[in-house]
């Protein structure tokens, strides 16, 4: 099958996982007891308000109705409004989603800047202080909580050195790498771990392999053995790993968004979980459920840029 | 063997490393002129709640309310020191004899932030959409029959019934006013989005989810007194963030400085706590369709098992006092000689065995999850309540999980707080003493109809001195039955940066930025 055809297979998988996570969602969020009247008028809330307010919104329509159209307005590319904000679901994403993308890109690229040379140190200093080094530090990187690790790092680069800033986002290019420096060494810090000791393990295993002997015996470079014979191959399962987290990190960035006061994705969904804005709801999960299955497209085609045996 | 191409593998790693270290440090730079560009045009201040709507008749939300103050005006605002409302966008107005009539008379010269002037005619736009069932606050104004523009700068309410509190209920928020012309062009969604008001502030820049920011309006009518030039209403979640903010000078103001970070605050440098006046109280509302509530002697029980003084030494660090009435400390007509319940637990055990359970029972508490107050008063109210044979099982519950619970009835005791919106005593105990109200008496469904008689006395009573009196008549039959508990009396503290001046919180909780400015 050709790459194309690989390409649009996948992407259409995208439409049976989409229905089904609007069945799910939609759903589910319903069975919490409370619904957004109860939520927009919490202790004010009086009948007959909460019954003019759903008639307005829509809730008083039986549940298939709702559904219906909700899948009817998602055919037509729109998400609807939430009923919390007064905005289109779609808007709403739109000004949430940078942040989050740039903190989940951000967070990858430090994790394998700091993952890799680790990883391949401890594994040629094998057992070695080093090693032992670098795994107790990723081991205490990967146990401490987010939120902790995020505190810490604002309190000695931001309060006491004042070289970062505390919260936000910003308005430039520039701007962002600086204010989301501290966000995503953060949560780098713990999934660097995770990298790591897969890493450090493949490259193990992979140096005992017959052609990278076979690479030594005809000479070639340590470096060169390692960059193009023992990493390459050892680097397929840690891309693995590195698809299946980089594809979680979009809404479980919620506490480190909360830290760094960021207003992402991971913030929208949680609060309109609990102010049960359904339509917001299902509209970012199902953002996160494309983003999941587009990571992973994105996993496979690494495959065949690392193993020349993979095709598709 | 193993280690042979080491030395190169070291090289590119230092060189990697390097890049890394290189670019950070460009940037290091930018973050130190940071540090030191908070301007002193700009006051900040931080809490934990998103801002969603700017709609001043739809918000229920004490963040969204503190803002709307700073955008749009009513016909009369409350007074600095919460003891009754002023002038605000009428500058004089006249009852008729019967009470039934309110003439206002407008301020000359208003405009609107969009240029528009102000016409009685948008005043009676955003009245009568306050007071729409669908609007939030509806129930405020359901004595008013009619408003009329009688000319441009003149405007008449009728009402259908006295109504005592009038005035207070017009300086409540809902009633802000918008121009009519441009909400009949933008909608409800347009002006939730782009307030347009006549207050002292208009929106600048709003980043959903990160910061409302507002810049001065040049042509209010006491724009003199205004010196800051831009105000930001920032989002921060994280409690130890913004205080962490208010210490490195990024940030004016941390308004939920929660009690078990008082003690940081203080000890940072260039940080003050400051204690506000507030209608702030704790209460325990217990649903009296569940039996064990129901009765007298029960909850006559609970009230002497609850160690206030205690409770506000270990939840508030000492900033409270234990409540002796429903009706907060300092608001109009609380009455201060009603005694504090006395903490006796033998005398609780007695009252416990003259009840229905003598040997005490099990109940649940549902408790808001992520609030550090609830939960400990939850825990100390529990320990209490355990000594006498009550003992309760803490159930932590989402915000609107629990509205829903308290609304359907399905609950036996929440901790809860309230702060009025009004100087008026009416907006609380008509909330929860009255149960023909939609609140059916704070959620407590407790039905005493010589209770619901008085407050519907006080609406209608127009001489203060016998409001006044029945007022303290329904805070000692309160005392007396005990509809629900009322724990303490709490500050707003907020932890204040040092280059701010003149700022403070208001009784009603939001923020009147008259003569704040900073160095």
């Amino acid at each position: 099958m050709s790459r194309f055809g690989f390409l649009g297979r996948r992407l259409l998988q995208l439409i049976p996982v989409a229905i089904g996570v609007t069945i799910i969602t939609f759903f589910l969020i319903r069975l919490i007891p409370g619904d957004p009247v109860n939520a927009i008028l919490g202790q004010h809330y009086t009948e007959a308000t909460a019954k003019a307010m759903r008639a307005s919104m829509g809730l008083d329509k039986p549940l298939w109705q709702q559904y219906l159209i909700f899948v009817g307005n998602l055919a037509h590319g729109n998400l609807g409004d939430s009923v919390y904000y007064g905005q289109s679901v779609a808007s709403l994403i739109g000004d949430r989603l940078a942040p989050t993308l740039w903190l989940v890109i951000y967070t990858s690229v430090l994790a394998l800047l700091l993952a890799v040379p680790a990883a391949v140190l401890a594994a040629l200093h094998r057992d070695g202080p080093l090693d032992q080094a670098i795994r107790s530090f990723f081991m205490v990187t990967l146990a401490m909580p987010a939120f902790f690790v995020g505190i810490i790092l604002v309190l000695f680069f931001s309060v006491k050195l004042g070289l970062f800033p505390t919260t936000g986002y910003g308005d430039s290019f520039g701007d962002h790498i600086w204010h989301l420096f501290l966000p995503a060494l953060t949560i780098a810090l713990g999934f660097a771990g995770v990298l790591a000791r897969s890493l450090r393990n493949s490259i193990l295993s992979v140096m005992r392999a017959d052609y990278v002997d076979t690479a030594r015996a005809k000479g070639q470079s340590g470096s060169r053995i390692m960059g193009r014979h023992i990493l390459r191959n050892a680097m397929l399962s840690t891309i693995t790993i590195f698809g299946v987290n980089v594809a979680f990190l979009l809404g479980s960035t919620v506490i480190v968004e909360s830290v760094f006061a960021l207003g992402g994705v991971g913030q929208l969904l949680t609060d309109s979980i609990s102010k049960r804005d359904y339509t917001v709801v299902q509209g970012v999960t199902l953002v996160i459920a494309a983003f999941v299955v587009l990571t992973n497209i994105l996993t496979d085609l690494t495959y065949v840029l690392l193993d020349p045996r993979v095709r598709y | 063997m193993k280690n042979r191409g080491l030395p190169r593998i070291r090289e590119r790693i230092l060189v990697a490393v390097l890049i890394v270290i290189l670019s950070i440090s460009t940037i290091v730079p930018a973050g130190q002129a940071a540090r030191a560009g908070a301007n002193n045009d700009l006051l900040s201040i931080a809490w934990s709640v998103d801002t969603k709507t700017l709609d001043p008749a739809i918000s229920g939300t004490n963040q969204e309310i503190w803002i709307f103050v700073n955008i749009y005006d009513q016909l009369v605002r409350v007074r600095r020191d919460n003891t009754g409302v002023q002038p605000d966008l009428a500058t004089s107005w006249e009852v008729s004899p019967g009470g039934l009539d309110y003439t206002f008379h407008l301020r000359r010269g208003v405009t609107f932030h969009n240029g528009a002037p102000l016409t009685a005619d948008d005043v009676k736009f955003a009245i009568d959409r306050a007071r729409d069932p669908k609007s939030t606050w509806s129930w405020t104004l359901t004595a008013v029959k009619t408003v009329t523009a009688i000319d441009s700068a003149t405007l008449r309410i009728t009402l259908s019934h006295p109504w005592a509190p009038l005035l207070s209920d017009l300086a409540l928020f809902d009633t802000g006013v918008y121009p009519k012309a441009y909400f009949q062009k933008v909608g409800a969604a347009g002006l939730a989005q782009h307030p347009v008001g006549t207050g002292p502030y208009q929106l600048e820049q709003w980043k959903h989810s990160q910061y409302v920011r507002l810049a001065k309006n040049p042509h209010y009518w006491l724009a003199a007194q205004y010196p800051m030039a831009h105000v930001e209403f920032q989002l921060i979640p994280n409690d130890v963030t913004r205080l962490l903010k208010v210490e490195s000078g990024e940030l004016d103001v941390d308004n939920v400085l929660p009690s078990s970070l008082i003690q940081q605050a203080q000890a940072g440098s260039g940080v003050t706590v400051q204690n506000n006046a507030s209608t702030l109280v704790y209460y325990i509302v217990p649903n009296h369709r569940t039996k064990p509530f129901a009765d007298p002697m029960v909850r006559q029980a609970i009230n002497h098992a609850i160690d206030r003084a205690s409770l506000v030494k270990v939840v508030f660090g000492g900033r409270g006092t234990p409540a002796n009435s429903f009706i907060p400390k300092g608001a109009l007509d609380y009455d201060a000689a009603i005694p504090v319940p006395s903490y006796d637990p033998a005398l609780a055990r007695r009252l416990l065995s003259r009840s229905a359970y003598p040997h005490g029972f099990n109940a649940t508490m549902q408790v808001q999850t992520g609030d550090t107050t609830y939960n400990q008063i939850a825990v100390i109210v529990a320990n209490e309540l355990a000594k006498i044979g009550i003992h309760l099982t803490i159930r932590p519950t989402d915000p609107t999980t629990l509205y829903n619970n308290q609304a359907a009835g399905k609950y036996e005791l929440i901790p809860t707080f309230w702060t009025n919106d009004i100087p008026d005593p009416d907006e609380l105990v008509s909330y929860a003493i009255d149960f023909s109200q939609a609140a059916h008496a704070f959620w407590t469904n407790y039905n005493n109809p010589q209770l619901a008689s008085l407050v519907h006395q006080a609406q209608r009573a127009r001489d203060e001195a016998a409001r006044r009196g029945i007022y303290a008549r329904i805070q000692q039959i309160y005392a007396e039955t005990v509809p629900f508990f009322s724990i303490c009396y709490a500050p707003f503290i907020n932890a204040v940066g040092s280059r701010v001046h003149g700022f403070s919180e208001h009784p009603l909780g939001y923020f009147n930025l008259q003569g704040v400015s900073k160095s």
